[in-house]
């Protein structure tokens, strides 16, 4: 055989072998109509898969890579990183090797994977397209990074890895977040959110109980004041009994600053509130009736299902 | 059967170092076949019988019954009569044949040589060979998803999802069907037959050579099944 034909024949079984090592914990997830989902034995008893394709929260069961489909309850489940988590038994199937999304580059030649049934894994081939950095989910879940893929992910390849030329976990591809791209929710998003899901059930949000809006103040006020930047968030409703009712927030107040940094965007509050921060202080600074203001208060739990 | 391949690929190491799909392609395409090229045709795979090379394509693509004439041009761009001499309907396959017999000795259609599914790995890269939406002779690449029933299949026309299909992540177009998937060293893993949610269905080359094997070779004597690789 020539060397070329050679090279490509090495390079078609490291692909190949890439598939078995990332298939060796990727499991069939049953837990909609029909067809089943993909799911990834993260941890020694958890199964990740996507929040979308778990459409009911008992019933459950996954097939696992050796064909045995065995029962599995729900642990807890995330709709704003598209993330659920159901436990098995401990110490049923190996766990796997990951990868670091942070050294990844678009290029980079990937697989997504998926298991349906006592056969596979089934595997899509592509590359990355895209990289970024931290993004929202239109659902308000912060993910880590942005990857996206020029890959195909066909039915029932929700919930399944995304894995590197090497057959390392890169993280969990969504189906609802993709469109139109393959999007994967990189694996410290998934770290993240399985910790707070397999302690509590539900991942914990930072909650003010104000609505608020952009506003440009006036140029005297800002010289006046010495403020950092021209507009401010304008609290235009407020919850009450809510955290920002119980630290004496008003309507009518001006939030220019959250713990110490300017704020002239909702979004600047929500990345404030991101992360596991219910239950903390956090200090705010207003523009109340033309002075500057301190408040100190509690940040709240928001409500499940808000 | 294959002296057909090697040379090509060696010949194309020389000019070229880096690993070569494109001499892959070139070696598939030798035989590979334009069926019904007067549009809305396929392709056909060239397979020798004892000596006697005969194009495997889809039924479909045939558009007619056992019998039927048919247009055949090969990669050289000569063009042949043919005729329908078997037809699969259950897996969608036929079976052409030259009139008269066209054989090894006499034609520039080098037969493809049959791969071995036993050793097929989803991830593994795949190579097809068709004339996607007409063009002729278009090389695509992808890779294996899995080999089996189609999950599902309940689309499929009646009974088809339940067969075994090799199943690519390979774009394939019309024009592909009845063409070569074949693995990177050439060799036919499968018949393109059909687009399924994006997903790319070959007949495998073991219901290929199956149906080869029953094929009623009724002007050829001494026929032995062996030559096309299925144990007899």
């Amino acid at each position: 055989m020539s060397n070329a034909s050679q090279t490509l024949l090495d390079l078609s079984d490291q692909l190949a072998l890439a598939v078995e090592n990332g298939g060796a914990s990727t499991v069939a997830v049953h837990a909609r109509p029909q067809m089943p989902s993909s799911g990834v034995h993260w941890r020694d008893g958890f199964i990740v898969t996507t929040n979308g394709t778990v459409r009911r929260d008992g019933d459950l069961a996954v097939t696992l890579p050796d064909g045995n489909r065995i029962s599995a309850t729900l642990a807890g489940r995330d709709s704003s990183t598209d993330l659920a988590i159901l436990k098995i038994s401990t110490g049923t199937m190996p766990t796997p090797a990951f990868g670091e999304p942070a050294a990844l580059k678009a290029g980079h030649l990937v697989f997504a994977l998926a298991r349906l049934d006592s056969t596979g894994p089934r595997a899509a081939f592509g590359a990355v397209s895209l990289m970024a950095g931290p993004w929202r989910s239109w659902s308000g879940g912060e993910i880590d990074r942005l990857i996206q893929s020029d890959l195909n992910l066909y039915p029932g390849f929700g919930g399944g890895p995304l894995i590197d030329a090497a057959g390392r976990v890169l993280g969990i591809n969504s189906g609802r977040l993709s469109r139109p791209f393959a999007t994967t929710i990189p694996v410290e998003t998934v770290n993240r959110v399985i910790d707070q899901l397999a302690s509590r059930g539900y991942v914990r949000r930072g909650y003010l109980g104000a609505g608020m809006q952009s506003v440009r103040l006036q140029p005297g006020v800002i010289q006046t004041l010495k403020l950092e930047r021209d507009s401010g968030l304008l609290i235009t409703t407020i919850q009450s009994d809510g955290p920002a009712a119980n630290g004496g927030l008003f309507v009518g107040d001006v939030i220019v600053g959250l713990a110490g940094k300017p704020v002239t965007e909702p979004e600047d509050v929500l990345k404030v509130l991101g992360g596991d921060t219910a239950g903390t202080s956090l200090s705010l600074n207003l523009v109340r009736g033309g002075r500057l203001e301190t408040v100190a208060l509690l940040i709240g739990e928001r409500p499940r299902g808000r | 059967m294959d002296d057909n391949l090697t040379p090509g690929i060696a010949r194309d190491d020389d000019r070229w170092h880096a690993p070569g799909l494109h001499a892959i392609g070139d070696a598939v395409r030798a035989s590979v076949v334009q069926v019904r090229p007067d549009g809305a045709g396929g392709a056909g795979v060239v397979f020798d019988i004892s000596g006697r090379r005969v194009v495997v394509t889809n039924a479909h693509v045939t558009r007619g019954d056992v019998g039927t004439p048919i247009l055949v041009v090969t990669n050289e761009g000569k063009v042949m009569e043919m005729r329908v001499e078997a037809i699969d309907a259950r897996r969608d396959l036929a079976i052409l044949a030259g009139n008269p017999t066209v054989t090894s000795g006499e034609s520039n259609l080098p037969a493809a040589t049959p791969g071995d599914l036993s050793l097929a790995r989803a991830g593994q890269l795949v190579v097809a060979v068709g004339h996607p939406f007409g063009l002729a002779n278009a090389m695509t690449t992808g890779v294996l998803q899995s080999i089996g029933p189609v999950w599902g299949h309940a689309e499929l026309p009646a009974g088809k999802g339940a067969l075994p299909w090799l199943q690519a992540d390979i774009h394939l177009a019309p024009g592909n069907s009845g063409g070569p998937l074949c693995d990177v060293q050439g060799r036919v893993l499968g018949i393109n037959t059909m687009v399924a949610h994006g997903l790319a269905l070959a007949v495998p080359i073991d219901g290929v050579l199956e149906f080869l094997e029953r094929y009623p070779l009724k002007s050829v004597e001494d026929i032995r099944i062996s030559a096309v690789g299925v144990r007899s």
